[in-house]
């Protein structure tokens, strides 16, 4: 946290066709963190992960990887440091999985390098966290859900980044899945000091997983910290919109979210709240 | 170092492939007339026919390994199982081209202006058919088809135009060249094209790993560090040029680029580094092959290389039309 940060955002705005959806959001990221973005649907959770892939240009503003302009970097080794996992597969063939991991070294490769015994180890290192060597020659579209989101990440790991974007990684994973993906995700972070931005809509999940969440609402952060600080009743209903406890066990270490079923909406939210 | 991230039984069909490939070329030099005492081919006192037979299988091996590349890298690049030569319209296109170059007189500067307005033609198809193809979300697989078929049959009527006013004699010729003909005429013209489209087809394979890439998508293409526009518009030029200059040299034959890669994707995998070369053998073998069926089967009758291709590849793209794409792709 005190070294020096890895993303500087600077009052950045961003969205499409015009439309900002981030209008001014200011923050820093350093290294070896995870961070949760969560918030509302269509608050700019996703927007925010594209702009720090460098898919979506800044509006005004400016962002910084390393001390850089993102933009400035070229795309060959931007590749090399950041890595962006999508929430669900598309890959136009079929292809037996050992081939798609394979496809995150091509970073590496775009210079026209022949493929190395350092290419090999990363893809089988990828294969082995991820728990999908028996599946090497298996077709990527026949995997389940679960299989296949391991895949992409895999693909991500055999890019070898210091930065793992994760779009909704646990949207179509039942809770066993969603959980042991996030477990996987954790000991990668452990074991290779890896970066980790991830949107999610489950707040247990972040609360959890992640050292800090960012709450985005209205184009900004609303809040930033440890679960802690960011997940209280207050702060979640107003943002949510929708009443919302929080239990928290007697050590304080982990906090719980439960919305709480409206029955009158006359007699107003906070009354029903912790 | 080995790359053993690939599936070696992959590699083995593509050797298989690259062994049969063109064995079976040079067997299909003996199809067509005397194929029943193929020896008499290679006798010196018939030297004239060998040699007309010689250059009109390798002409036949240029322009199916052109329109299959071509037809490879359109299906990858538009995401779209269905894209080809023919019927995405490019190849009425550089028809167009080419005939207009024909009929304006500009063929006596220099023959290499045929292949090249050929690819004028095809380039300005492809982008008429693309833009009108387009919706918010990229072009989907049917409004693709749909604006090739509609942009494909107008060009082919202006060609009909031009084909009417041109004179008698020209007729019979530009009609045998719009069904596809691989008779050479001008083999200086083959020569050229042959050099034009290797160095295309080379430079298409230097992008292995962007069109391996791109098989994740434009966005996943540029997460793993793709140039994506640009390696789409070089990828997409690369591949107007083979199928035009093709074209202009063997007329227009329809699905050769549909049919042999989804063959070579069935047999060596979607790893372009393999699929390019075996798609580039299965396309020259096929049209050989057809086309020595047409000089062999109502001989001394000879069938247009055209409509054996399209009598064989028409019925391929109906299954592929039918078919679910998830079902053929994955």
């Amino acid at each position: 946290m005190n070294a020096t940060p890895l993303f500087v955002l600077d009052a950045i705005h961003a969205g499409y066709l015009g439309q900002p959806v981030l209008r001014g959001l200011s923050a820093t990221i350093g290294p070896a963190e995870i961070v949760a973005l969560i918030g509302p649907n269509g608050v700019g959770k996703t927007t925010l992960l594209k702009v720090l892939a460098g898919d979506l240009p800044l509006q005004a503003g400016q962002l910084t990887y390393r001390g850089k302009p993102l933009a400035a970097w070229p795309r060959g080794i931007r590749a090399q440091s950041i890595a962006y996992v999508p929430p669900v597969l598309d890959l136009l063939t079929a292809m037996p999985v050992a081939e798609f991991v394979a496809l995150g070294r091509t970073p590496y490769l775009l210079g026209g390098r022949r493929w190395q015994k350092a290419d090999q180890a990363a893809v089988e290192h990828s294969l082995q966290v991820m728990a999908l060597d028996r599946f090497r020659d298996r077709n990527v579209h026949e995997l389940s859900e679960g299989e296949k989101h391991r895949a992409m990440m895999a693909l991500a790991l055999a890019q070898e980044p210091t930065v793992l974007l994760l779009d909704e990684p646990t949207a179509h994973l039942d809770i066993k899945h969603a959980w042991h993906t996030m477990e996987w995700v954790a000991s990668w972070h452990r074991e290779m000091r890896t970066t980790v931005i991830m949107t999610t809509h489950d707040l247990n999940l972040a609360a959890t997983f992640a050292e800090r969440l960012w709450l985005l609402a209205d184009g900004t952060l609303r809040a930033a910290g440890p679960a802690a600080e960011v997940l209280t009743p207050d702060l979640l209903s107003h943002v949510y919109d929708y009443p919302i406890r929080v239990w928290t066990d007697a050590g304080a270490t982990t906090r719980r979210v439960f919305p709480v079923r409206v029955k009158d909406r006359g007699q107003g939210r906070t009354s029903l709240l912790v | 170092m080995t790359l053993r991230y690939t599936s070696t039984r992959y590699w083995r069909r593509l050797t298989v492939i690259a062994v049969l490939g063109p064995l079976l070329i040079v067997v299909g030099l003996f199809l067509g007339d005397g194929w029943r005492e193929p020896w008499t081919l290679l006798d010196p006192a018939r030297a004239g026919i060998l040699q007309l037979r010689l250059w009109r299988v390798g002409l036949g091996a240029l322009a199916g390994a052109s329109l299959a590349l071509a037809g490879c890298v359109l299906q990858t690049v538009l995401r779209n199982p269905l894209a080809e030569p023919f019927v995405l319209g490019l190849s009425s296109g550089a028809g167009l081209g080419t005939a207009a170059c024909i009929v304006l007189g500009a063929l006596v500067l220099h023959p290499i202006l045929l292949p090249l307005s050929g690819f004028a033609g095809a380039m300005c198809s492809l982008l008429v058919v693309y833009h009108l193809a387009r919706t918010a979300r990229g072009t989907t697989p049917h409004t693709l088809i749909l604006a090739g078929v509609v942009w494909g049959s107008i060009t082919h009527s202006v060609l009909m135009f031009l084909v009417t006013q041109s004179s008698a004699e020209g007729l019979q010729a530009i009609l045998w060249w719009m069904l596809g003909d691989l008779q050479v005429y001008d083999p200086q013209l083959i020569i050229m094209v042959a050099v034009m489209n290797s160095a295309a087809a080379l430079g298409l394979f230097a992008h292995h790993r962007a069109l391996n890439a791109l098989l994740l998508g434009d966005e996943g293409a540029a997460h793993v560090g793709v140039n994506t526009e640009r390696v789409k518009i070089t990828v997409l030029a690369l591949g107007t040029l083979l199928a035009a200059a093709a074209v202009s040299v063997s007329g227009i034959i329809a699905f050769v680029g549909l049919v042999a890669p989804h063959v070579a994707r069935a047999w060596v995998g979607s790893d372009h580094r393999r699929l390019l070369p075996a798609a580039a053998l299965a396309g020259a073998t096929f049209l050989v092959w057809a086309d020595g069926i047409g000089r062999t089967l109502l001989f001394p009758v000879e069938i247009p290389v055209g409509v054996l291709t399209a009598l064989v590849g028409g019925p391929f793209f109906l299954l592929l039309l039918r078919r679910k794409q998830k079902e053929i792709w994955t």
